[in-house]
């Protein structure tokens, strides 16, 4: 049976999905900025991040109101705790891409420290982690998740690569590259960062879809 | 040990099976609600529980009840000490046209109780149904003065004072306003420390507030059993998954 209630989900989902989108964009173009040195980009994302508080707002108004005027069951109130929760992910995640087009902002000041290698690998790990999570929750895709879930190790393995470089064969050796490198630094802890949003998110679409908890339980999905 | 053990349960009203195959344990001390549509058998259920639908032509009944581990559809069984054990709440309040007191010694007097201590006994029964501060300079006026959701209360009192164990409330709240409801609601939770509760209710809200476990049945089979907390928010059976989200139908 069709319910008036159906429609206000669907909007609900096309106002996560779109909040989605802009906290994508954000990412994306916070570490092209980094890559091509582009302060014009890095500004753009600073500047776009009002929207995304808005939108942040909006959905969590729309998401107590429908608690409030419909008191959901089951899958419906699943969908609208996740909702929330992703909605909350999707903001910090678009934080930290103003984060890093902060710290881009500085360096494209300052001359190249070193030619990226890393810090582009961990780009391409949190953006793909950030799609999968995105994908998984509109696909209901609880497979996808898991392996969202999984990929995250990896990418704490490249921070702690990224971190151990820029302190042992930069700041320690020449403490007047740590201008430079701490900017770099911050910005290997802001990429995988957003990895462990994108962690909660697929851990919230497993919630949403399986009603299982698999948050600091990572042994529930080998 | 669970207080009710329905065990492969079924029940026909002449030819019409009411009733199919219910499996279910009650715990005690407990308050479970039985949910569904119209028409599910959920009250029918809960009358087996103090053999109410005895009343009823053409009833029978196969399978078993047990009640403390004794089989309540046995024929041998006592009614009248069943139904002191087992008492039951209605939909609206039924109190007696009589006085708050007279109510509340009635059924003392039909059970031929021991009579001491009558006083006693009505101030027990009203403070445990949290009316006795209200009630107590007006025992001599008619229950029949009383707001509905007093009246429900007295009958709570009047159920209570031939110390029942087991309380059946079919719709307790259908006839009382929010916060009448809440009132009641708030007494079930009080009443659960002494007494095994079986709730049927339309009100799904209400079920998932004041009760531990929840049973859905639907066309005469309960469906699904389990903790509230489980039935509301991960149901297994996808009918109770459409039921509880409004999708039935």
């Amino acid at each position: 049976m069709e319910r008036h209630f159906d429609d206000e989900l669907k909007s609900l989902h096309a106002e996560i999905l779109k909040m989605a989108a802009l906290a994508q964009e954000a990412i994306n173009k916070s570490v092209e900025a980094l890559k091509n040195r582009d302060k014009a980009e890095a500004e753009e994302v600073i500047r776009k991040d009002n929207e995304i508080d808005e939108l942040e707002l909006k959905i969590d108004e729309k998401c107590i109101d429908l608690i409030a005027r419909h008191q959901p069951m089951a899958g419906d109130l699943r969908f609208i705790a996740t909702g929330m929760k992703i909605n909350a992910e999707l903001e910090r995640i678009a934080d930290l891409a103003v984060d890093i087009a902060e710290r881009v902002s500085i360096l494209v000041t300052q001359p190249v420290l070193k030619p990226l290698v890393d810090i582009p690998k961990l780009s391409t790990i949190a953006q793909n982690m950030v799609r999968g999570s995105i994908d998984a929750f509109i696909k209901k895709d609880v497979a996808l998740a898991r392996q969202v879930v999984l990929s995250d190790p990896e990418a704490d393995k490249l921070r702690d690569l990224v971190q151990d470089e820029l302190i042992n064969d930069y700041i320690s050796r020449d403490a007047k590259t740590a201008d430079r490198a701490v900017p770099l630094l911050l910005i290997a802890r802001h990429l995988e960062r957003i990895c462990d949003h994108a962690t909660n998110i697929a851990e919230d679409v497993i919630y949403m879809v399986e009603a299982k908890v698999v948050k600091h339980h990572i042994e529930e999905l080998e | 040990m669970p207080k009710i053990q329905s065990i492969n349960l079924n029940l026909w009203y002449g030819d019409f099976l009411a009733l199919k195959d219910v499996n279910a344990n009650f715990a005690e001390k407990k308050i479970t609600a039985i949910i569904g549509p119209s028409g599910c058998g959920k009250s029918t259920l809960l009358r087996v529980f103090n053999r109410m639908n005895d009343l009823i032509e053409g009833v029978r009944m196969t399978g078993e009840v047990l009640i403390d581990g004794m089989d309540i559809i046995d024929a041998k069984i006592d009614l009248v000490t069943l139904r002191k054990k087992v008492g039951m709440v209605f939909q609206r309040p039924n109190p007696f046209p009589l006085s708050i007191y007279e109510n509340i010694v009635f059924g003392l007097k039909v059970h031929a109780l021991n009579k001491d201590n009558l006083e006693e006994t009505v101030k027990q029964s009203l403070s445990s149904v949290l009316l006795w501060d209200e009630l107590k300079d007006k025992l001599n006026k008619s229950a029949l003065s009383l707001s509905l959701e007093q009246r429900q209360r007295l009958c709570i009192a009047r159920l209570i004072a031939v110390k029942p164990d087991i309380l059946l409330m079919d719709e307790p709240c259908s006839a009382l306003d929010p916060q009448a409801t809440q009132k009641i609601e708030e007494l079930m939770r009080e009443l659960k420390n002494n007494y095994t509760i079986i709730i049927v209710t339309h009100n799904m809200q209400q079920a998932a507030r004041v009760s531990d476990d929840t049973g859905f049945m639907l066309l005469g089979e309960l469906v699904e059993f389990g903790k509230t907390d489980d039935i509301f928010t991960k149901p297994k059976d996808k009918r109770t998954e459409d039921y509880i989200t409004g999708r039935y139908g």
